[in-house]
């Protein structure tokens, strides 16, 4: 009996950067659009457009307000916790599948690999982001609310931004403990609901705060909400550097920790 | 030992808390197809996993093609690792799987879509397997394609986790040739399986652990040769086994016996040969019955490792 195949000779090859993103993001969205993923995908995208518009169907008071009430909670408490759900679970979904073994036999650096993981699992978030945004100004649209289509950069701007910060620092709890999602709770009340309204520089630890900042540069929410758009330079930049920080931290882990599957499992 | 060693440990040991997983081996692996034989938790798994390089030792060192394991991607380009269970990515079909493991591994889209074809043939995959579902496959179906994926690369050095698990006697007998061959193209294997008649057939080399020690390591002939106060067993043909099963028995020389009565044979396992041979015409002559044949028998790795493990 022989093998139908002949048998190369051994080789070795590394991927390129972008090789292993691209092998990588074709494991991510072959997986998430599987059949049985898509029930769970419709109701992440689709559900709080939906029920803003079911809510608001009728009302004659103020259809800008609860609009605008609707954004921020998108902003600053759904897609957090979607993060949360999704970042969080870079590594430790692979590891509780028992999967991380095929991933982490692969020439690639332990950072690295954690790194195109974490972009891949980011980039997906990022395209429910924007699609649960564009919906939403949808909704703003049909509801008549003014100024909707002139708010579409910077709100796709705003949630592009926040998916990476909160992106980052739900991929830092996966990393630091398998309960990240109680991590999340706890940060989220002390940092976010706490640190972040106090009235003094400290509230820059909060990425909500900045995320308001970031919104106060629309009038209709500086006008609701009486935010000042003051320190948007700073605010783009704490956004955008601070997830290389918690990034960088949580690939260091990566590579210091082994992250087994009988450890996990056993805790 | 033919060549340059593949695997070199020295010292080497890991814990998990307060619990050992292996206790201070040294050893060294030639290339080749080479056995890992042990009873659950004596450290084959764990042995595995720091030789590809998912866990660290605790102490010592273990180095593959002289390099560490650990998070070491130049090494990892050379090694293919098949792990014990079952789990797959239940939504995947196998040549997406394997598209991107190839993209990961450093083939390009093309060429990892044609080796993942060309690596299911390998493993023969039925094609019409292959549209479905990973989440679908039958036992047997998933340790094909774990097989695959850790062929997909051309490693140097496979190293394989009870491979054999799940396998029908066909699937078993397939995987054993498509082992040989790539071992044939110059592929060291590393296999732990419990079928050990297996091992015997397809490693020149093997090595035995227990409770994290290594008991016996090398040729399976060398071992056999080194370990000449091993029980030995003989098979009698006669007109009354059971007879002469019970006054040898009785003799307390005997480890045990197999009777065999429509054979006619009874089959001994000798406790101490020197002090049985001197007694055995002796005790079968008195024993009155009428032999026709008399005959020894080699020893297999499964008496090795039995006797070696307990």
């Amino acid at each position: 009996m022989s093998t139908s195949v002949p048998v190369p000779v051994a080789e070795s090859a590394q991927p390129t950067f972008v090789r292993a993103v691209s092998g990588l993001w074709l494991l991510t969205w072959r997986r998430r659009l599987a059949w049985r993923q898509l029930p769970i995908l419709l109701a992440t995208v689709l559900a709080i457009p939906v029920l803003a518009g079911l809510a608001a169907f009728g009302r004659t008071g103020q259809p800008a307000m609860f609009f605008q009430w609707v954004v921020v909670f998108f902003l600053q408490v759904a897609l957090p916790l979607y993060c949360l759900a999704v970042l969080g679970d870079v590594i430790r979904g692979e590891l509780q599948a028992n999967t991380l073994v095929f991933l982490a036999t692969r020439p690639l650096s332990r950072a690295r690999l954690f790194l195109v993981k974490f972009l891949c699992e980011l980039a997906w978030v990022e395209l429910l982001g924007v699609a649960t945004t564009m919906l939403l100004l949808a909704v703003g649209v049909a509801l008549g609310v003014s100024q909707t289509l002139a708010m579409t950069p910077w709100l796709l701007g705003t949630t592009a931004l926040a998916a990476v910060a909160y992106g980052a620092l739900s991929a830092l709890m996966g990393m630091v403990h398998r309960r990240f999602l109680v991590l999340g709770a706890i940060y989220g009340l002390v940092v976010e609901v706490g640190i972040g309204q106090i009235p003094t520089n400290i509230n820059n630890l909060s990425i909500n705060r900045h995320l308001r900042t970031l919104l106060a540069n629309l009038a209709p929410f500086q006008d609701t909400y009486g935010w000042s758009p003051e320190g948007t330079l700073t605010s783009v930049l704490v956004l955008a550097m601070a997830p290389v920080v918690l990034a960088g931290l949580a690939a260091a882990l990566f590579t210091w920790r082994e992250y087994h599957y009988s450890e996990e499992m056993h805790k | 030992m033919n060549g340059e060693p593949v695997i070199q440990a020295s010292g080497l040991s890991r814990w998990y808390g307060i619990v050992m997983g292996l206790n201070n081996v040294s050893f060294e692996l030639a290339p080749g197809l080479t056995g890992l034989v042990g009873p659950n938790g004596a450290g084959k798994s764990t042995l595995m996993q720091i030789i590809t390089g998912q866990l660290q030792p605790s102490s010592g060192a273990l180095t593959v093609f002289g390099e560490a394991p650990w998070n070491n991607p130049r090494l990892l380009a050379r090694l293919g690792y098949c792990p014990e269970h079952e789990a797959l990515p239940g939504d995947l079909r196998p040549l997406e799987w394997l598209r991107g493991l190839g993209l990961l591994s450093g083939l390009t889209s093309a060429g990892a879509l044609r080796r993942g074809e060309a690596m299911l043939e390998t493993v023969k995959l039925p094609r019409e397997a292959w549209g479905r579902r990973m989440g679908q496959y039958s036992k047997g179906m998933r340790q094909r394609v774990k097989l695959a994926q850790a062929l997909l690369h051309k490693p140097g050095l496979l190293v394989l986790d009870e491979p054999m698990n799940g396998l029908d006697p066909m699937g078993r007998q397939e995987m054993a040739q498509i082992l040989r061959d790539w071992a044939a193209a110059g592929t060291s294997i590393v296999i732990s399986s419990h079928i050990l008649a297996e091992l015997e057939s397809l490693c020149q080399d093997i090595l035995i652990l227990n409770w994290g020690r290594i008991i016996a390591s090398g040729n399976q002939m060398e071992i056999r040769a080194d370990l000449k106060d091993w029980p030995e067993e003989l098979q009698v043909h006669c007109d009354a086994p059971d007879r002469l099963a019970r006054r040898l028995f009785d003799s307390g020389l005997l480890l045990g016996f197999d009777l065999q009565p429509q054979a006619g044979t009874v089959t001994f396992r000798i406790k101490n040969p020197p002090a049985f041979y001197q007694q055995w015409l002796e005790l079968l002559l008195g024993s009155g019955v009428r032999v026709y044949e008399v005959r020894g028998l080699n020893r297999s790795l499964r008496q090795i490792y039995e006797r070696v493990t307990a």
